[in-house]
């Protein structure tokens, strides 16, 4: 969460284009993350692949949360990246 | 002369009139049951005051004053009649119940209290409010009117079922519960005395099979008899002859015998059967019937909404503060269409609204818009003082309307599941319903908390910290 701008500040705004992390990543955050939103094994078939940020949304804590268009599922902003 | 342009016994005092009994005469080709035996005091109209089992006495105007009455309001039965001949109020022992004719239907009333009421229903049906709307049921009726099956409205099951003889008398009664609906037979129902039902013009003894005072306009051989084919005519009015088995198709009767199958005086309006429907507004915010209630076949059916009921205690006050309207007290309510009102703020489970002659039943009726709901959200130091610094939530933030008070920091991070230190403030306000949007993954967070997210930028309250 927050990864350069704090809590409450989303990394990517609506309508901005990111990456989903690798499947390696995502492997990896499905196995350790065990807090609120979990990801879903579904959505690994994801991985790598770029979409448009349908809506940021802020959990308890600050968490950044984002759905993105075409793709299922919410996504956790360490499991993004931007596209330049 | 009456309706049926007959002479009435005070056009032409040659008519009949000071009939003194005879037996005979009495009971000739009156009903189906006779009791030949029973003893029958009448006075010089002709209105039955004995009959072996009660006592009658009749007002200036030939209408049933009390039974068994010696001192109106103290015992006995008495009766009130308005300028239509129909019964407005009644007092049994000293207990009074009234009786309102509404658009709806008839409904009695204990003071300010309805204590139950009949309103018109699809299929020529009559639901039946009970006990201060604590029971629905719903009247199945025959092609006569005669309820032969009572029904719960929701979770329908049968509560009873009866048969009638030919004139009225109920038999082979089976009642599953207490408190079930009363008989009533060609959509009449009976207000003065059990087994006798009213119409605005006679009184019906079934158990005797004639009416307790002779045909208002002396017309007939037997003044007293009910209609000879009583399978097939009704007489909502009480001003049918014996003899009248046309159906005034001739209009030598004018309108007086019915065919069977309608409701009767109260109830016989409207009765175009329009299908029961529920309405499918689960999960939508219903702040004025006028603007948002549709069918569950996406049809606009504002236009048609002209009554509503339903709830219960809290909710029924609810629903008395709340809507604008309200013609009636306590629970019950009677509008006209087209009337706007804002449903309560209260959550009733159940709205049970009249539409066109219908009874539908809207599972999501509140006024939700407007209603604050208490939120929470929690986070930790630097969140808060994010927040803090203008004091608004963003957009799709995440709240949960669990009360989060008693808790620990810790019980909290593992209520919400965040990382610890994310529960270690709280902000707790209100908001309205409107502003709370399902929370995108559902309305429960892996964890079991109640969640939504706000739809607005939204003010908070003070951040807490929890202990």
């Amino acid at each position: 969460m927050g990864k350069t701008k704090g809590p409450y500040n989303e990394e990517f705004l609506r309508g901005s284009k990111v990456r989903i992390a690798n499947r390696a990543f995502l492997e990896k955050f499905l196995n350790t993350w065990k807090l609120h939103n979990k990801l879903q094994p579904y959505q690994l078939e994801y991985a790598g692949q770029t979409a448009e940020v349908e809506s940021v949304a802020f959990y308890h804590g600050g968490y950044e949360l984002y759905t993105l268009k075409g793709i299922k599922g919410i996504w956790h902003e360490q499991c993004l990246e931007g596209i330049a | 002369m009456d309706r049926c342009q007959r002479r009435l016994a005070d056009d032409d005092p040659n008519l009949f009139d000071g009939h003194i009994e005879d037996k005979f005469w009495l009971f000739r080709n009156s009903g189906a049951k006779r009791e030949p035996h029973q003893e029958q005091v009448t006075t010089l109209s002709g209105n039955v005051t004995w009959d072996s089992i009660h006592t009658y006495a009749w007002n200036s105007y030939n209408k049933l004053g009390s039974v068994d009455s010696t001192a109106c309001a103290t015992n006995g039965e008495c009766v009130t009649y308005d300028a239509f001949g129909r019964i407005v109020e009644t007092s049994y022992n000293g207990a009074y119940t009234e009786s309102w004719y509404t658009q709806s239907g008839k409904v009695y009333m204990h003071g300010s209290t309805p204590d139950h009421a009949y309103w018109q229903s699809p299929g020529n049906g009559t639901a039946q409010i009970n006990q201060n709307a604590v029971t629905f049921y719903y009247t199945h009726k025959d092609w006569l009117g005669n309820a032969r099956i009572n029904s719960v409205i929701v979770n329908p099951y049968v509560v009873s079922d009866q048969a009638y003889a030919p004139y009225g008398e109920v038999y082979n009664k089976v009642i599953a519960n207490i408190g079930v609906p009363a008989q009533m037979f060609t959509g009449l129902t009976q207000d003065i005395l059990g087994g006798v039902f009213d119409t605005p013009n006679r009184e019906l003894n079934a158990s005797q099979g004639r009416w307790l005072s002779p045909d208002p306009a002396h017309s007939g051989w037997n003044q007293y008899a009910y209609a000879t084919n009583p399978l097939s005519l009704v007489d909502p009015l009480g001003l049918c002859d014996e003899t009248d088995d046309s159906d005034c198709g001739d209009n030598s009767h004018g309108a007086c015998c019915d065919s069977g199958g309608g409701d009767g005086p109260v109830y016989a309006s409207n009765t175009n059967g329009d299908p029961l429907f529920t309405f499918t507004t689960s999960g939508q915010v219903l702040n004025n019937l006028n603007g948002n209630i549709f069918d569950s076949s996406g049809n606009y059916i504002d236009q048609q909404i002209y009554g509503i009921w339903g709830g219960s205690g809290a909710q029924a006050l609810g629903m008395a503060a709340d809507l604008s309207t309200p013609t009636m007290t306590a629970l019950s309510y009677v509008f006209l269409a087209e009337t706007s009102f804002i449903l309560p703020t209260l959550a009733p489970a159940t709205v049970e609204l009249g539409v066109g002659t219908t009874i539908a039943e809207a599972t999501s009726s509140t006024d939700a818009a407007a209603e604050l709901m208490t939120v929470t959200h929690a986070t930790d130091v630097n969140g808060a003082a994010a927040i803090g610094d203008n004091g608004f939530l963003h957009p799709n933030s995440f709240v949960t309307t669990d009360n989060l008070s008693g808790m620990s920091q810790n019980q909290i991070e593992n209520f919400l599941e965040i990382d610890p230190g994310r529960g270690a403030y709280t902000t707790t306000f209100q908001t309205p319903a409107s502003n709370l949007g399902p929370a995108v993954n559902g309305p429960l967070t892996s964890g079991g908390a109640t969640q939504f997210q706000v739809i607005n930028s939204t003010q908070v309250g003070t951040f807490v910290p929890t202990p």
